[in-house]
């Protein structure tokens, strides 16, 4: 079938609008309160055409007939257009250049379309334009309303939430909630819907809620965004939410083999994304991911789980942390013949070695390594690898290099004894392989300097042993670097915190450390990587001590005997990206590259290597999956009191008792709480899913 | 199609053109079209929502003496187009309405728009109120009518109007069962009227005072 645009024959579909089937023959028609997901309602009178034998008419709302004959441009439909436009201007700000939207804004690109401008008619100044101006996440400068009603639409019909309405207060139109409620107590699910289809600044996201940096479709999905592996966090959340766990840890085993051990420990960067924050606080990602897994019953991740026939190159990976043992996994998937070289009597890296008990249960990191080595990778514990060019010389093709950072540093102060004093990662290495602590125990004061992670995992590793524990560390209270869960747990377990305090020396007594001479912080900076800190004078005072542990830091204990080249800090050198070294065929990745980071950090290196390493070998370098067919509703419906909703805290065993073992602290969520808290997510993937409207620069005619 | 539903329904409740054609002031008939449709109006298309907002902006200076050059052609342009859209019935119908008026009545809109007249003194920016000393009784009617301070007088006195701005409305104009409450035009000569309030039948309706000075018959 086919009607003639300004002569131009265009092909169109049985049920297609003129304005439909001339925007699909990339014929542009002005039109502003038409979106292309949402059903049109004529409201801004800018698509009008001449219809032969018909007349004047919204092409938005004539169904295209056979044969028919339609012009879009005349000078009473241009008279027309500009009525409805200057109308529409009469209440909108004159000046475009303070506003967000600058250049990006539909209405502006119509202005320049239809060549009107704000004259001679009355600015119109709505008095309701302030109601409501400020809310959670979305700003409403409503004086650039010019009430098209896509928000409506939207909001009603796509979202199913229905909280917009057009609201009328003498006489004047506006849009608003029901009783002018803000939109937290409306009942609004902050899906900001509304904002993607504003072809105005009207409605704008809080400013710096998304990142600058990323391109905008990944912006939009801020918890996706800062995990470093790109988790597709919405779709799992939403999966729990159904109760389809099985689904869930599916999404999430198609960017990381440690759903598992992540659940437990992940220092969640999402979290610190999450959108949510802004209204109340963020979803609780982490316990989400921890209850889907333990909830997997059918495992269906296996079934699509794709393994490639074998592709005759040998690969050898140095360090089962989780870095070496994720790229060891995919590269194994992907048809190589995969050998991982530890040298401690148990692979897992800080999994096993570093991470307590207490909050990372060895059994369940034990359990996802299984399924690393029924993907076909080899595990060898107890091998030291003293040359990586021995490796290359044994018949490896490629060989990936993920020692860790496994050396903790120690700082040099005045009186140290070496004979009482450890690194956290030797003191946390030995207390995960059971060996003697004869440092740390009932009767002993350790001091623990440093204020990270590692820190606490120390401090609190100790104190279970029996001892009496102090954290000493640089930052002040709110500028400490570790979790805020781990501060306060350690506290109630009676553990002694000093924050803002510069170490001085160590006391000593017939040669013996007694404590440790601190002064307050006033303020500390790095001046050319050399630490400057100024002090309160007048506050010394010591800390006493047993045993001190240094968690001030971690650094790799390569050697340049280990083959690589070595910077000044120790660290070999490397070229990014392909995490390839100067040695043909060999490949560094994680903590051994970053420095100490987290769980997740080696997780997205080991990927990044494995990709890299497979285009080495031959492969296409892809090792994407798709373990699930998943789709989304945009229609979310209204929840009651959604904006209310808390977040869900895990029980946790009580101080006193927990002290007494290194049995798991958290028992994780409940079912009813899991259900609740996957409910809280604003699924802001929603948004992405929204067809991007063409401004008319994009059209072949116009 | 319609956009509202109900746009017919309030279209018929519009002020009717017999009422024009039977003495209303065309431009008061034409204000309170738009009054009535932007006050009915769902909202939903621009001509309703936005159209009507800019009519009513535009004739309330019209009918308060800020009316412009070029105002009347602006409202011939915007009423052709907004009445020309008949999936709004309301909005439609009350542009046609201003049309019409324009089309019969253009004195009228001369009048209001430059020379700041309203021939039947119906638009209250255009006339000012008195009470004709002859003619009041003193029955005090119209000050109980009035907000404090607006009418002075006592029984028996004849009664002065203050302050007429909130006195231009249908009851207080009709109050007095004398008829003594008249209406004179802006930029009018004003009636001569007593200063303060005198007893009925003491003050002479004869000459204007001019300047001052009186003036006698010679």
């Amino acid at each position: 079938m086919t009607i003639y645009i300004d002569q131009t024959p265009v092909e169109f579909q049985a049920g297609q609008t003129v304005l439909e089937a001339a925007l699909a023959a990339d014929i542009y028609i002005p039109h502003l309160c038409t979106h292309p997901d949402l059903v049109t309602q004529g409201e801004c009178k800018l698509c009008v055409v001449d219809i032969e034998g018909v007349g004047i008419v919204c092409a938005c709302q004539t169904s295209a007939e056979d044969g028919m004959k339609a012009t879009t441009k005349s000078p009473e439909l241009a008279r027309r257009r500009g009525v409805a436009m200057e109308l529409m201007l009469a209440g909108h700000p004159h000046d475009c250049t303070s506003c967000k939207l600058y250049s990006k804004c539909e209405l502006q690109a119509m202005t320049q379309y239809l060549g009107v401008v704000h004259s001679r008619m009355r600015s119109i100044h709505r008095k309701t334009n302030q109601i409501n101006r400020i809310s959670p996440l979305i700003v409403r400068e409503m004086e650039r309303c010019i009430q098209c009603g896509r928000c409506v639409r939207v909001c009603h019909d796509l979202r199913g939430v229905g909280i917009l309405h057009y609201n009328k207060l003498d006489g004047e139109t506006y849009i608003g909630t029901e009783e002018d409620r803000p939109l937290t107590e409306a009942d609004c699910r902050f899906c900001s819907a509304c904002v993607e289809v504003c072809p105005t600044g009207a409605l704008q996201d809080v400013e710096g809620i998304f990142r600058a940096d990323l391109p905008r479709e990944e912006a939009l999905v801020p918890c996706q965004a800062e995990c470093p592996a790109g988790t597709d966090i919405p779709a799992y959340i939403r999966l729990v939410h159904e109760g389809r766990y099985s689904e869930a840890v599916a999404v999430i085993r198609e960017k990381i083999p440690f759903p598992h051990a992540l659940g437990y420990v992940c220092t969640h960067y999402c979290e610190k994304g999450c959108k949510r924050k802004g209204l109340n606080a963020p979803v609780a990602v982490r316990e989400l991911k921890r209850f889907a897994v333990e909830h997997d019953t059918e495992q269906l991740w296996k079934k699509n789980s794709v393994h490639l026939p074998p592709t005759g190159k040998k690969v050898a990976v140095v360090g089962a942390g989780p870095c070496g043992l994720t790229a060891a996994y995919y590269l194994a998937k992907k048809g190589h013949e995969v050998k991982v070289l530890e040298r401690l009597p148990v692979a897992g890296g800080m999994m096993t070695t570093g991470i307590p008990a207490y909050r990372l249960p060895r059994a369940d990191v034990q359990k996802e390594i299984d399924y690393i080595l029924e993907a076909g990778v080899t595990l060898e514990t107890g091998v030291n690898v003293t040359n990586v060019k021995d490796l290359k010389a044994q018949g490896y093709d490629a060989v990936l290099v993920a020692v860790g950072a496994a050396a903790g540093k120690v700082i040099p102060l005045e009186g140290y004894q070496p004979e009482q004093g450890m690194t956290a990662v030797e003191f946390l290495r030995a207390v995960a392989l059971h060996q003697e602590t004869p440092l740390v125990g009932p009767g002993k004061t350790v001091t623990v300097l440093g204020g990270g992670n590692v820190a606490f995992d120390a401090a609190r590793s100790a104190r279970r042993l029996g001892a009496e524990v102090n954290v000493v560390c640089l930052e002040a209270r709110e500028h400490m670097l570790s979790d805020e869960e781990e501060i306060i747990g350690a506290q109630e377990e009676g553990i002694q915190v000093y924050p803002g305090k510069s170490n001085v020396r160590f006391e000593t007594e017939n040669g013996r450390m007694v404590g440790l001479a601190t002064v307050d912080v006033a303020s500390f900076h790095f001046d050319a990587g050399k630490l400057v800190v100024e002090s309160v004078p007048g506050t010394e005072a010591v800390i006493p001590l047993d045993t001190v542990i240094f968690a001030t830091g971690q650094k790799t204990d390569l050697t340049e005997a280990f083959g690589l080249e070595l910077n000044r800090f120790g660290y070999p050198v490397y070229h990014q990206p392909g995490h390839t070294t100067d040695l043909e065929g060999i490949f560094v990745a994680g903590d051994v590259v970053t420095g100490t980071k987290a769980v997740i950090d080696a997780v997205a290196g080991g990927r990044k290597a494995a990709e890299e390493m497979d285009a080495y070998l031959g492969g296409d370098g892809n090792i994407e999956e798709h373990l699930v067919d998943r789709t989304r509703d945009p229609h979310i419906g209204k929840e009651e009191g959604f904006a209310e909703i808390p977040r869900n805290l895990p029980v946790e065993r009580s101080a006193e008792e927990r002290v007494k073992d290194f049995d798991l602290i958290s028992a994780g969520l409940t079912c009813q709480q899991a259900e609740c808290e996957s409910g809280r997510c604003l699924q802001c993937d929603l948004r992405g899913d929204l067809t991007r409207v063409r401004m008319w620069t994009e059209y072949s005619v116009k | 199609m319609f956009i509202c539903e109900t746009g017919r329904e309030k279209a018929a409740l519009l002020p009717k053109i017999e009422e024009l054609n039977a003495g209303a002031c065309p431009v008061d008939w034409a204000k309170r079209c738009v009054d009535f449709a932007r006050q009915e109006s769902c909202g939903i298309s621009v001509m309703c929502r936005d159209g009507m907002a800019q009519l009513q902006a535009i004739l309330t200076d019209i009918t308060t003496g800020m009316g412009q050059d070029g105002d009347l052609d602006m409202l011939r342009d915007i009423c052709s187009v907004i009445s020309a859209y008949h999936d709004c019935e309301l909005s439609a119908t009350a542009a046609g309405n201003v049309l019409y008026s324009l089309e019969h009545y253009a004195d009228d809109w001369n009048q209001h728009c430059l020379r700041k007249r309203c021939a039947k003194m119906i638009c209250k920016a255009y006339y000012n109120l008195y009470i004709d000393p002859a003619v009041c009784t003193g029955c005090g009617a119209c000050r109980n009518c009035a907000p404090a301070g607006a009418v002075d007088g006592g029984e028996g006195m004849i009664h002065v109007i203050r302050n007429d701005s909130q006195l231009k409305n249908d009851e207080f104009e009709g109050c007095c069962p004398a008829r003594a409450i008249k209406k004179f035009g802006a930029g009018a000569v004003k009636p001569r009227v007593p200063q303060d309030p005198v007893p009925v039948g003491s003050f002479q309706t004869g000459r204007r005072r001019s300047r001052g000075i009186i003036r006698t018959e010679s």
